[in-house]
């Protein structure tokens, strides 16, 4: 197992040092100078230019500039925005926690009744409420999240403004824990709504592959009581095809959170990212998008080292099969 | 729906018939015809389709027509926006715009990345399936939503010149789009290699001394196309969610080119005036394509490999 | 083992049913939105106890630098902070605020010397000296600072100092008859804040106690102001990025004021008993001017027929409902120079004598390239000309872009057409001289329009210190680039400012130069009678 998660976790610095690079020096060839963020007549001028420049370390060799973004990384300094001239770490220290309450909101509310009708429904394999809950879920992973979100803004906003984060100005969780969960309750239902299909979908499947196994008929031959039955053997193993899932779950969350907090205006990584990308903000999308590979990378290797912990059987075998997570 | 393959997307698909591929598709027999959902999701898509085609006759999507908003009459089935256009004039060329889009990054994607994952698949843990790999990884590594907005800011929103050949943001759209799906084919084309390669008739058309790109031309590659078939179904679905997104956050065509994401984002604005109808129509165009094709790769996935009662999983 | 044995089984494991979880979600959302059914009246009542005014602005930027930007993004927030050296009466004269009178200027013109009001104290509590006004002086002049005050500056000033500690002397290289315009805006900051782009320190009547970047800033009352003290105890802003729940907040009472009315919905606000709105001409310019350097707006004829095709009331009824005046110059109704009686173009486009026009035109190509911000009010401007001039004939390709990017085509010459909003009342109050820039030919933003006496009306513009020429040079500028067809904007948006009747009148001839003013409002219960 350390052997594994090891390779893994140097194979994930690669992939990240892989991004920084890559971004890096894709945002420097980029046409357009940062220069030209500037008011336009203090950018026409070709003295303010070169002390802008000057000051921004952006008239060195690129790449004694990629060096120094490197080493910065390293100390934690991911430079300064460009638009207000702002640390980026500290852009994104204030931002991160708005997203990760909000991801960690989606992923409960999608989780705990999306497991449970899971289970449920593979139970009641082929019956019409069966068939209702995959037209349900289908649905509900073909809605997007920002269709949702517009139509809550229409629907539910005219009439509950309280509940919208827009409408009120957001309010942090440490400011006011009950004002921050109902507006971050709309967002968190719309972001989750897809997670919640899909978790429903992998739980149902996985559960009715397992039901057939010999050893579940076995174990229901010798008595053991049903109920039992299921937490013991049943669940246990269901849920272990259900963790592939999770990687890729997760990226939809990321993903997701990119759009919802864009309609909702919730002051997140995403908004933020989003922002700087419009903006042209190098720095500061350059930065947002490492935390946010950082953050995507680190959660496949705790989903991998899970793997580990709830599969006795992958601990034997030194490489997990190949599973694709996309988002 | 984010941008998240469904469990579909399992690691090794089981191993198809050996019948020709049209001829599994065709075969009408093997359709579950009792499956209601596989009905309507074909329903679903050729109402997607129609709207996208035949809608487009009906209406100009940017005459200025009416004085402002008005509600959906029998003039304006989908009623007007505020600067008084057809709104279901320019939904029915919003969905053939998502169409042209997500079909071209599908078919673009499929392209790069069937070559790429048969040759990964091909050199399974060589030096070139690690490249390859590392390669798709990284990519990877940004959710894909978000890799093709860093592609797509690069690019600029103006037209690009290369040579004789001008890209416009259509063809931009579709190649950054393509590019964040190739990976997640290519790794589909690698996994169904490797259970192709795991066969005993390639070690045996490699004893008898049949050239790799023979091989990977003419045995491999028509293996791999049933997963791919029903793969880009679902690819399908997400691209047109994806281009949604995009132009609902001002990445995606430019106005007054109507895209069913800018409608949304635009319908954002003016609820207000109670403008129902703007936010709702064209998003339940769009949802109907998306499911659509999400129930059609369920139904392809029944037909060509035989996948379980449960449908997609 | 029977499906019907395990379903029953897995029934008891799981009690929750589908009924019981959908029910379990009703729950959770009523329980969520229970509380807000209170009444708009009784709530605002209620949140005004504490005589706090809160603002709902539509964006903020996270530098909050007063002297950074001119913006009325920035200033609106920086309003009730920073005050100026002179300011704006109400017949936009300019009048001593900090300074303790007029400034003494040289014969020649170059030297002028600032007398400063003694006795002054910052927020925290700080005399104001000639050593701040320095340091500000400082910071808007540094090439490096990313001041937009450079623009007006460079070239101009060529040293400054403290004579004593309340008299500053500002050298100038050439005589400069903007500089009061200037001095009557630029505000002043405390010495150790004029580099600082987190902070705000001023000797207005409200000191900056906290603020989230980008989403809400809290003043409170600064009890040692130097003028009258401020009904209000705090101002509060807050960011609502989308127009439509900013007006919801307004309408439930959850803010008092708003700066920036989505234009869309003006006409439900009007209608709106509980709301006032005001709508005032000020210098709100669309930002508008074409590439005469390159075909097709080189060709004089091309230029004119489009900007006899431009669907002017389509903008104005469309995009703005109705609160803007139709657009002929670049020098709209609220800035020195306006000619009221030059009106060249109808209401309603002419589109034959457009066709006409277009017949003349040497060039073959009838399309081009329309740059506009990436703002709503831009888009849905570019799409109403673009509908209009394609009866023409003339295909236009919209491109949305953001600041830097803008400016970059602005910078390298790439337009065909430029297009954006832009507010100059904080930065030279009743007139608009960026706007102009462009179409001076040694202007570094120059368009390639090159006409001899524009440059050097504009030269007069900027040197003379007597407002009548100012304003005839100005006004000779406008027909002169209505009649070339260099910068025809299809309107001129007004200033539109909502608020709670139970908010006390906004001083129209201020908002006139986009000054809110919000640290002489107060509250009135019951509302005020208008």
């Amino acid at each position: 197992m350390l052997e594994f998660m090891v390779r893994r976790t140097l194979n994930a610095i690669l992939v990240l040092w892989l991004v920084v690079t890559g971004m890096f020096f894709l945002l420097r060839l980029a046409p357009g100078s940062p220069v030209n963020s500037l008011p336009p007549a203090v950018a026409a001028d070709p003295l303010a230019r070169a002390a802008y420049e000057a000051e921004h370390g952006l008239d060195q060799n690129i790449f004694i500039q990629y060096f120094d973004y490197l080493f910065g990384l390293l100390r934690g300094d991911l430079g300064t925005s460009l638009y207000d001239g702002t640390s980026v770490m500290s852009q994104i220290a204030s931002h991160l926690p708005v997203s990760l309450e909000l991801g960690g909101l989606a992923a409960l509310l999608a989780m705990v009744p999306g497991f449970l009708l899971g289970c449920w429904t593979a139970t009641r394999r082929g019956s019409w409420s069966d068939g209702a809950v995959r037209v349900v879920t289908v649905l509900s992973f073909s809605v997007p999240a920002y269709w949702l979100a517009v139509l809550s803004l229409v629907f539910i906003g005219q009439r509950y403004p309280d509940m919208l984060p827009t409408a009120g100005g957001f309010v942090r969780f440490t400011e006011d824990p009950i004002a921050n969960l109902k507006v971050m309750l709309l967002p968190a239902l719309v972001l989750g709504l897809s997670t919640f299909a899909l978790v429903v979908r992998s739980i149902r499947a996985a559960l009715i592959d397992v039901l057939s196994f010999d050893y579940v008929a076995f174990a229901t031959a010798m008595g053991m009581p049903q109920r039992q039955m299921m937490k013991r053997i049943a669940i246990r193993n269901a849920i272990i095809p259900t963790l592939t899932v999770v990687g890729v779950l997760l990226g939809g969350l990321v993903s997701g959170t990119v759009l919802v907090e864009s309609v909702f205006q919730i002051p997140g990584l995403g908004q933020l990212m989003v922002t700087a990308f419009l903006r042209q903000d190098y720095p500061l999308a350059l930065g947002c998008s490492v935390f946010t590979a950082m953050i995507f990378l680190g959660l496949n290797l705790v989903v991998d080292a899970l793997y580990f912990v709830v599969d006795p059987r992958t601990r034997t075998s030194t490489q997990r099969r190949t599973a694709p997570v996309m988002a | 729906m984010t941008t998240v393959m469904s469990p579909t997307a399992a690691p090794v698909p089981a191993r198809p018939a050996s019948r020709p591929l049209v001829l599994r598709i065709v075969d009408v027999r093997r359709w579950p015809i009792h499956g209601v959902t596989n009905w309507f999701g074909v329903g679903c898509v050729v109402a997607f389709l129609l709207i996208a085609t035949v809608g487009q006759l009906i209406g100009d999507p940017t005459l200025l027509d009416a004085p402002g908003a008005e509600p959906p009459s029998a003039e304006y089935w989908f009623g007007t926006d505020t600067l008084g256009r057809d709104v279901f004039a320019r939904t029915a060329e919003g969905a053939w715009n998502s169409l042209t889009i997500s079909l071209g990054t599908v078919l673009l994607s499929l392209s790069v990345a069937m070559p790429l994952g048969m040759l990964a698949g091909y050199h399974y843990n060589g030096r070139l399936d690690n490249a390859i790999m590392r390669g798709l990884e990284t990519v990877q590594a940004l959710p894909m939503f978000v890799f093709v907005m860093f592609v797509l800011t690069l690019t600029g929103t103006g037209t690009i010149e290369i040579g004789p050949v001008t890209f416009g943001m259509r063809t931009r759209l579709i190649v950054c789009l393509a590019l964040g799906f190739v990976p997640f084919f290519a790794r589909i084309v690698r996994a169904a290699t490797l259970v192709e390669m795991q066969d005993d008739y390639v070690a045996m058309l490699q004893v008898l001394g049949v050239g790799r790109t023979r091989i990977l031309l003419s045995e491999i590659s028509v293996n791999v196309l049933p997963p791919m078939v029903v793969q880009a179904c679902l690819a399908m679905a997400i691209a047109i969610f994806a281009e949604g997104g995009l132009s609902f956050l001002g990445f995606g065509l430019a106005p007054p080119e109507p895209t069913l994401g800018n409608l949304i984002a635009d319908a954002g604005s003016q609820i207000l005036e109670g403008a129902w109808w703007y936010a709702t129509l064209p998003g339940a165009v769009m949802v109907l394509g998306i499911l659509g094709f999400n129930l059609l790769g369920d139904a392809l996935s029944d037909a060509l490999l035989g996948g379980s009662e449960g449908g997609a999983e | 083992m029977s499906t019907e044995r395990l379903r029953s089984v897995v029934g008891e494991g799981f009690p929750l049913s589908r009924r019981g979880f959908l029910g379990i979600t009703a729950v959770t959302v009523a329980a969520a939105t229970g509380c807000a059914s209170t009444s708009v009246a009784s709530r605002i009542e209620e949140r005004h106890r504490d005589g706090i005014l809160r603002i709902a602005v539509a964006s903020a930027p996270s530098n909050i630098n007063p002297l950074d930007s001119g913006s009325e993004v920035t200033r609106w927030i920086a309003e009730p902070v920073v005050e100026t050296l002179y300011a704006y009466d109400d017949r936009q004269r300019s009048v001593p605020l900090l300074a303790a009178g007029e400034p003494e200027v040289s014969a020649d013109g170059l030297t002028w010397r600032i007398p400063l009001r003694s006795g002054i104290t910052f927020q925290n509590g700080d005399e104001l000296t000639a050593n701040d006004v320095v340091a500000t002086l400082a910071h808007v002049n540094d090439l490096g600072s990313g001041s937009e005050w450079i623009t007006y500056l460079l070239g101009y000033v060529q040293s400054y100092g403290a004579d004593d500690a309340y008299t500053v002397r500002i050298e100038l290289t050439k005589p400069y008859g903007l500089m009061r315009s200037h001095l009557t805006n630029l505000p002043i900051v405390h010495r150790d804040y004029a580099k600082r782009k987190d902070a705000m320190m001023g000797t207005g009547p409200f000191r900056l106690e906290s603020f989230t970047p980008g989403q809400t800033f809290k003043m409170v009352a600064y009890d040692g102001y130097h003028g009258g003290k401020p009904d209000l105890t705090g101002i509060e802003y807050t960011v609502f990025q989308d127009g439509a729940t900013r007006l919801i907040s307004l309408r439930q009472g959850k803010v008092d004021l708003l700066t920036s009315v989505p234009y869309h919905n003006i006409g439900s606000v009007r209608a709106n008993p509980d709301l006032h709105v005001d709508e005032v001409e000020g210098p709100n310019d669309i930002l508008s001017y074409v590439a005469v350097m390159r075909e097709p707006f080189s060709d004089p004829w091309f230029r004119k027929a489009v900007a006899a095709a431009t669907d002017r009331h389509g903008v104005l009824s469309k995009v703005f409902g109705g609160a803007a005046v139709i657009g002929q110059g670049p020098i709209g109704p609220a800035e020195m120079g306006w000619d009221p009686d030059l009106q060249p173009y109808p209401d309603e486009p002419d589109l034959d004598h457009a066709r006409e026009l277009l017949d003349q035109a040497t060039t073959e190509r009838r399309d081009f390239t329309l740059t506009i911000g990436t703002n709503h009010t831009s888009r849905d401007m570019a799409q109403v000309l673009a509908a209009g001039w394609a009866k023409i004939g003339i295909d236009v390709t919209i491109q949305q872009l953001a600041g830097g990017p803008w400016s970059n085509k602005m910078l390298d010459r790439s337009y065909d057409m430029l297009m954006n909003v832009f507010q100059s009342g904080f930065t030279s109050g009743p007139a608009n001289y960026m706007a102009l820039a462009p179409a001076q030919s040694t202007s570094v933003l120059s368009c390639g329009f090159v006409n001899q006496e524009v440059d050097e009306l504009m030269d007069t513009v900027w040197r003379t210190s007597d407002d009548e020429v100012r304003a005839a040079s100005l006004r000779r500028i406008n027909e002169i680039l209505v009649e070339e067809a260099v910068m025809f904007p299809p309107v001129y948006p007004k200033i539109v400012v909502a608020r709670l009747a139970t908010v006390s009148p906004l001083n129209l001839d201020q908002l006139r130069i986009s000054r809110v003013a919000p640290q002489n409002l107060s509250l009135v219960p019951g509302g005020t009678d208008e």
